[in-house]
């Protein structure tokens, strides 16, 4: 039976939850994601990028790949200056294709989450077979060039269908990082019963709509950072419910010689910060699985079925 | 599409990439940053900037069968839509830079002791007498910037009207000027797949719209002997002001920001270029044109900086010392 996406939320409101930690004395787990992606030059069905010009758009093209030629490296730098845990949204030809930042992230223990092939080629209108084959070719991928299986996903483009939730947990991946709709991991329903759990992106703390769509300048960015975290870091304090949040960079906007020093600052601030966990994504699917995903379901479940509520 | 050599080099790519996509651009090597030999500039200098201003001129009625962007900036401002007939908002605005814009551009270039490159087009050239003249007398270098702001390169014209397109472009800004021009910038950054290819065999020594790298790289395969002499985006005024809209001290201080910036990665990665790509309907804006001059002369004070204009750059791609 499919689920569809407006099935996948296991709704209970955040203050009638059982009550969810951190490791250590955590309340906060801050993730940062780069996203390191290839745009193809002509990509497949021969679309322009933005609309601009025919394709090749080499406007586009050259940007995005200056991201990884120059900018990723400078990213990287400030990463390690401040030794920033990093979830990586990969285009996964990168694994294949540019050895050179692969390995760079490697010796960094980098954690990779899928985020397809080519960020010009998304999900959208795929059969379930071919998703499926999809999944498969990202774990090849990862065995082969990464040594290990990935956990979890952005969706190419931010990109999906009705079966994107259940193929991936059948390629064994545990998250999913397109919801929004929460501050703290929440399950995803799948069709088979098998945990998916979300771990909340962040289309407010990033690069690409800040400074891109809506065209903030990087105090902005800084700001935005920091009014974030420190609301979340009050109210868990208040409530007792730990949250999560992510940092959601781009080589080719925040790895821009301009926004170093912003960058700087941000990373720094948020190492100075008592009661957030630096962490990945994954450390923090993992840390649900084991300590809340059971309890959560079961609590907000219960909560739906009046039966079982007053069971 | 090929794959490079990794760890498990005998085995087959796992990826098959789909046959109508390009995966990687032509004729481009793939190099990164710390995995290539730096740039080597003189004793003391960090930080090689060229200037290039736009001069271009903006066709209201672009004939039947000429590519024309699908979006672009100016005019009133609430849309960036496709150039149409009859927007004279649009194309007065772009003509600004041909009136007043690229002569307060130059006037404060010259002042801060800064070289500069001017691009001219062909509708420019043809249609505005003492264009030409005037830009020949005051630019160190004449780059060719195509037939018009809103006749493009791309996909979909054949070889042969490509062709046509840069050598008439060329010969009526070479004769216009009296000088010989060796690079070339595309109106809106446009390019077919070969444009690259013809631009060396129309005798071209560099191009400026790939906003690719921060040091000049030479192309590869058929387009080899061709540099490309990188202008980035985000320092671009048209880009900032009007792509992004960030208010003019936001975009002075992202041009502090990137040469400090750069400068201290020159002890990193090697030598740094950065393009400015200034246009005159832009920059040239009496309320924007402080930005200008006081950054230049911020800018020519730095003992790290080397200033050079674009055909300089590219003519010491491999090294500069």
């Amino acid at each position: 039976m499919t689920v569809l996406n407006n099935q996948r939320l296991v709704y209970q409101p955040l203050p009638l939850r059982p009550r969810v930690t951190l490791p250590g004395d955590a309340r906060v787990a801050v993730w940062h994601a780069p996203n390191v992606e290839h745009y193809d030059y002509v990509p497949p069905g021969q679309g322009s990028p933005q609309g601009r010009v025919p394709a090749p758009d080499v406007q586009h093209y050259m940007h995005r790949d200056a991201g990884n030629r120059t900018a990723f490296w400078r990213l990287l730098r400030v990463v390690d200056e401040f030794e920033i845990p990093s979830t990586v949204s990969l285009s996964l030809s990168v694994l294949e294709e540019i050895p050179e930042v692969r390995d760079a992230m490697k010796e960094r223990g980098w954690e990779v989450m899928s985020h397809g092939i080519s960020n010009l080629r998304p999900l959208y209108g795929y059969e379930a077979q071919a998703e499926r084959e999809f999944y498969a070719q990202n774990q090849a991928l990862a065995l082969r060039y990464w040594g290990k299986a990935i956990k979890g996903m952005l969706g190419p483009k931010v990109s999906g269908t009705d079966n994107t939730c259940d193929l991936m947990a059948e390629a064994g991946m545990t998250y999913h990082a397109d919801w929004i709709h929460d501050e703290q991991p929440r399950p995803l329903r799948t069709s088979t019963g098998a945990r998916l759990v979300s771990v909340p992106y962040s289309y407010m703390l990033n690069d690409v709509p800040l400074l891109h769509a809506k065209h903030y300048d990087g105090d902005y960015f800084v700001a935005m950072v920091k009014a974030q975290v420190t609301r979340l870091l009050r109210d868990a304090d208040r409530d007792g419910q730990a949250r999560v949040t992510c940092v959601a960079t781009h080589p080719f906007v925040t790895g821009q010689p301009w926004f170093t020093q912003y960058l700087r600052e941000i990373f720094g601030w948020l190492r100075e910060q008592d009661g957030v966990w630096l962490s990945t994504a994954g450390e923090i699917t993992d840390h649900y699985l084991e300590h809340h995903y059971d309890e959560q379901l079961r609590s907000a479940l219960a909560s739906q079925d009046p039966t079982a509520a007053r069971a | 599409m090929n794959s490079i050599g990794t760890e498990t080099t005998f085995d087959a790519p796992i990826i098959v990439n789909p046959d109508d996509a390009t995966v990687f651009a032509p004729d481009l090597a793939r190099t990164y940053d710390p995995h290539r030999e730096p740039w080597t500039l003189p004793a003391g200098k960090k930080l090689v900037v060229s200037l290039l201003l736009h001069a271009p001129a903006y066709l209201d009625d672009v004939p039947a069968g000429l590519l024309k962007p699908a979006a672009m900036q100016g005019g009133v401002g609430r849309e960036t839509s496709e150039p149409r007939h009859g927007q004279v908002a649009r194309l007065s605005q772009w003509d600004f830079g041909l009136t007043a814009g690229i002569w307060r551009l130059l006037d404060i270039a010259q002042a801060a002791g800064v070289p500069t490159a001017v691009a001219l087009d062909s509708q420019g050239v043809r249609t505005m007498p003492g264009l030409a003249e005037l830009v020949a007398q005051q630019a160190d270098e004449i780059v060719v910037r195509g037939r018009a702001a809103n006749v493009i390169l791309g996909t979909g014209p054949d070889e042969e009207a490509e062709r046509a397109y840069i050598a008439e472009a060329t010969a009526a800004v070479q004769d216009a000027t009296g000088r010989t021009a060796t690079g070339w910038f595309g109106p809106e950054r446009s390019q077919s797949a070969r444009t690259t290819r013809l631009l060396r065999e129309a005798g071209y020594g560099w191009f400026g719209e790939w906003p690719v790298d921060e040091r000049p790289v030479e192309l590869t395969g058929a387009s080899a002997g061709l540099v490309a002499v990188p202008h980035p985006l985000e320092t671009e005024d048209m880009f900032s002001l009007y792509t992004r809209g960030l208010p003019f001290a936001a975009y002075e201080r992202l041009l502090d920001a990137t040469v400090d910036t750069l400068i201290e990665d020159a002890a990193v990665v090697g030598g740094r270029h950065l393009g400015l790509s200034w246009f005159g309907w832009v920059l040239g804006q009496a309320c924007f044109a402080d930005v200008a001059e006081s950054f230049l002369h911020r800018l020519a004070a730095r003992p790290e900086v080397l200033l050079a204009t674009p055909g300089t750059v590219a003519d010491r791609v491999r090294s500069w010392t």
